[in-house]
């Protein structure tokens, strides 16, 4: 036991000597985790605001100022930054140049389609147009939908307009002298009331675990990601290790030591397990402390790194035992690595994967590691996560079973 | 130039030998882009499936205005309604990872008639792009059923106004026809939006591939390219390098052979990665091949001279591999290949413009989404060249052959 443990410390010590190595395990995730902070912060909603826009007004009605109005309102300050200019070609060419997410144009005569002072000898409809930018698709559809909107309130109004005066004339209210002032007059009240308020509104909330825990964390979410992650890549450089020992010769000078070969593979393999074991605990806890990321049950995310890291040492192992040669442990192991992670959603959330992908990713460590840290986020406790410490516990075993078999037929 | 040609060569066939090098160099790009470019995307164009989000649909009014709601949302082309009992739509919801829940309230009708607020419920599971779908969804068909039910209060009011109703019933009738008046009128709007994107003649691919195929592309290739270092620093510790030294070739000349064969490796597997992304996923990368050749030249210069500098940083093999990691990842990652860079704050977005990457992806998006040519990928090109500049003069000032 003495022989194991001297191994693993050894192995431990050499890894946190090596500045290359520590910039892996270590540096990378929180650099990764604090870019994702800095773009999307905390909440995960995107960082969208202050989208540059071009209006050009060649209305000279109530409308197209109203529609300024809304652009310009405070309700929208903190999304839109709206510019009124007079050149609609500079507009445009503004758009093409990339300097702003979109130009809308208001025609002339729009106030006067929307509530007409006589009738229309041309009813087709007035057209506001958009001029958007392609590079920029999230903003310009902020600034459609925006618009979109107005429109349909305007619309709601005109419509409000003449189906108020259609009815009063055939209610006999009215006659139909009276009709275009009056018209114009519901019109324009109509319109206004329209814009002013919407009478369905939404009220959308979390469902219960992620509102009881002040609703979903991103960081809570990136920061066990990037370190699973880079996890398997210390796993897969583990595991490589006793090929690279074999091949330099190292592990048979070691062997004329008063230790057998499967002490110093078990001393390699717990080296590993705890390396991985003290690159989790190192990034966890520093994002606890400097993400400030509310974990919950401490014995819940201790149990969870402890039975992720195993399942992960597993994979290390597992690659060790059947590669050929240390080159070909590193490029199964990194390629393995880079697979789990995109398709159990360390690079984007789970939920956004397609639904076979979610459950063929329970091959790896990181589809179970990740949804353990979810629970624990959302404050679940060991009654919601022990099925996946079961699973990671029962992965490890598995895995190391196949790799002793194979290490056997190799050292025997 | 002949001998530099040659050890160019030499070191891209020795990569090829390892059958295993494909994987990263096009087989893991490939995986990568498909599964980001779906998500990315959202749900696929109709093709005979549905693959519209669920949304679980709760009527506890069931009135015609609630069910000229629920019709509404049918048509929807995001959301698949589907109607449940409370009970169970809460367990479905709480269960079957479903995106959200509708709640149409009883009441809901009456208090529209009454010209009053009402509130949907909607419930949802996650806070992901599925959840701003549903909510986007709920709200423009909330949006369509309010337009006409205020078109039609504005009638009663005004008839309200010079004559009141004899009672509720009379109310209720005059409201009536004021509704289906204005669902008609609604038909052909006084004003209509048209929505144009600048450069409208280039035919786009499906929405979130643009982002994938480039940003993976440039994450990718990065790998390659500042594997440089891992080159350098492999034959530096080897003592090849020095072994090589003693043949009748010029130092200079054996540097330029091993940076031009990186090279040549990254402008191949951007040729590679340009053709899947064309063919496989629909990426419009041919508007104008000789921007595209400029920009993946100039970017893969740059990153090259970036592998160099960190060749001449890096002491042992570890260290170069681990920072080559390291600087890929957070490069790319920063500069607006994993995520588009305009759902950033704006201070991001000029903080990351000291990065060789947000350039390179500035320069790529430009060619497949805004047909960019020559003249206008220039300022891109000019830009990845002083990159290269600068991190060439650092690499070799630093560079040690022993």
């Amino acid at each position: 036991m003495k022989q194991i443990v001297t191994i693993a410390w050894k192995d431990l010590i050499v890894v946190f000597r090596d500045p290359g190595a520590l910039a892996l395990m270590l540096l990378a995730p929180f650099i990764l985790t604090l870019a994702m902070s800095a773009a999307f912060g905390r909440e995960g909603n995107p960082g969208i605001s202050d989208i540059p826009i071009l209006i050009v007004n060649h209305d000279e009605g109530q409308f197209g100022d109203l529609l300024i109005e809304v652009m310009t309102s405070e309700q929208l300050a903190a999304l839109v930054s709206p510019s009124v200019v007079d050149d609609e070609i500079a507009a445009r060419a503004a758009v093409d140049r990339d300097e702003v997410a979109a130009a809308i144009i208001i025609p002339a005569g729009l106030s006067d389609r929307i509530v007409p002072r006589q009738a229309l000898a041309d009813p087709a409809p007035s057209e506001i147009a958009l001029y958007l930018n392609p590079s920029r698709p999230i903003s310009s559809g902020v600034v459609q939908a925006i618009v979109s909107e107005f429109l349909q309130m305007v619309n709601a109004g005109a419509a409000g307009g003449q189906v108020a005066v259609a009815q009063l004339i055939r209610n006999q209210l009215i006659t139909m002298q009276e009709a275009p002032t009056i018209a114009q007059e519901i019109g324009e009240a109509a319109g206004r009331r329209a814009t002013e308020g919407r009478l369905i509104t939404l009220s959308r909330q979390l469902d219960t675990a992620e509102s009881e825990n002040g609703g979903f964390d991103l960081l809570g979410y990136m920061a066990p990601s990037m370190a699973i992650l880079f996890l398997m890549f210390t796993v897969v450089e583990g595991g490589r290790s006793i090929l690279i020992e074999r091949d330099n010769g190292t592990l048979s000078r070691m062997l004329t030591a008063p230790v057998n070969a499967a002490q110093v593979l078990v001393g390699k393999l717990f080296g590993t397990y705890l390396t991985g074991l003290a690159q989790m605990l190192i990034l966890i806890v520093g994002s606890a402390l400097i993400f400030n990321i509310h974990w919950g049950s401490t014995l819940g995310v201790l149990l969870t790194i402890l039975s992720v890291v195993a399942a992960a040492a597993g994979w290390g192992a597992l690659i060790a035992a059947f590669a050929r040669s240390s080159g070909q442990a590193n490029t199964v192991g990194s390629a393995l690595a880079l697979v789990f992670a995109i398709g159990a959603g360390n690079f984007i959330a789970r939920s956004e994967l397609p639904d076979w992908l979610q459950t063929v990713s329970f091959i790896s460590p990181n589809a179970w590691g990740l949804e353990a840290f979810t629970i624990l986020t959302a404050g679940g406790g060991l009654t919601e996560l022990w099925p996946y410490l079961a699973g990671m516990w029962a992965m490890a075993a598995v895995l190391f079973g196949l790799a002793a078999v194979a290490f056997r037929r190799q050292y025997r | 130039m002949k001998k530099i040609l040659h050890l160019a060569w030499t070191d891209i066939r020795i990569e090829f030998s390892e059958r295993s090098t494909l994987i990263f160099f096009l087989v893991l790009p490939v995986v990568f882009t498909a599964i980001l470019g779906n998500a990315l995307s959202g749900p696929p164009p109709a093709d005979g499936t549905d693959n519209r989000l669920v949304l679980l649909l709760v009527d506890e009014d069931g009135t015609e205005l609630a069910s000229e709601l629920t019709a509404v949302l049918h048509n929807s082309e995001l959301v698949r309604p589907v109607s449940r009992e409370r009970a169970e739509a809460e367990r479905l919801l709480a269960e079957e990872n479903l995106p959200g829940l509708l709640v149409i309230p009883a009441g809901f009708e009456a208090s529209l008639l009454a010209g009053e607020e009402v509130a949907l419920g909607l419930k949802t599971a996650v806070s992901d792009n599925r959840a701003l779908a549903v909510e986007q969804a709920v709200t423009a068909a909330a949006r369509q059923v309010s337009s006409s039910v205020l078109a039609a209060l504005a009638s009663v009011e005004a008839a309200e106004q010079i004559r009141p109703f004899a009672d509720e019933a009379a109310r209720q009738a005059y409201f009536s026809v004021s509704l289906t008046m204005a669902r008609e009128q609604l038909q052909t709007p006084p004003v209509v939006m048209t929505a144009n994107r600048a450069v409208a003649a280039v035919p786009q691919g499906p929405g979130g591939f643009e982002q994938a195929s480039a940003g993976q592309l440039v994450t990718w290739v990065l790998i390659t390219l500042i594997g440089t270092s891992a080159v350098l620093v492999n034959e530096r510790v080897g003592g090849t390098l020095r072994r090589l030294l003693i043949t009748p070739t010029h130092k200079a000349t054996l540097m330029a052979g091993k940076i031009a064969g990186r090279f040549g490796l990254g402008l191949l597997q951007m040729a590679l990665l340009i053709g899947v992304g064309a063919f496989l996923f629909g990426v419009n990368w041919g508007r104008s091949p000789a921007a595209l050749i400029l920009v993946a030249i100039a970017f893969g210069l740059a990153a090259t001279a970036f592998g160099l500098l960190l060749g001449a940083l890096a002491r042992t093999r570890s260290q170069a591999s681990g920072l080559t990691t390291l600087f890929a990842m957070v490069l790319a990652a920063l500069g607006g290949a994993w995520w588009p860079l305009e759902i950033t704050p704006a201070s991001y977005q000029t903080a990351v413009q000291i990065l060789p990457t947000t350039w390179a992806m500035k320069g790529f998006t430009g060619v497949i989404v805004r047909g960019h040519g020559v003249v206008e990928v220039l300022p891109v090109v000019a830009v990845l060249l002083l990159f290269t500049f600068i991190f060439f003069t650092l690499g070799l000032w630093r560079f040690r052959y022993e």
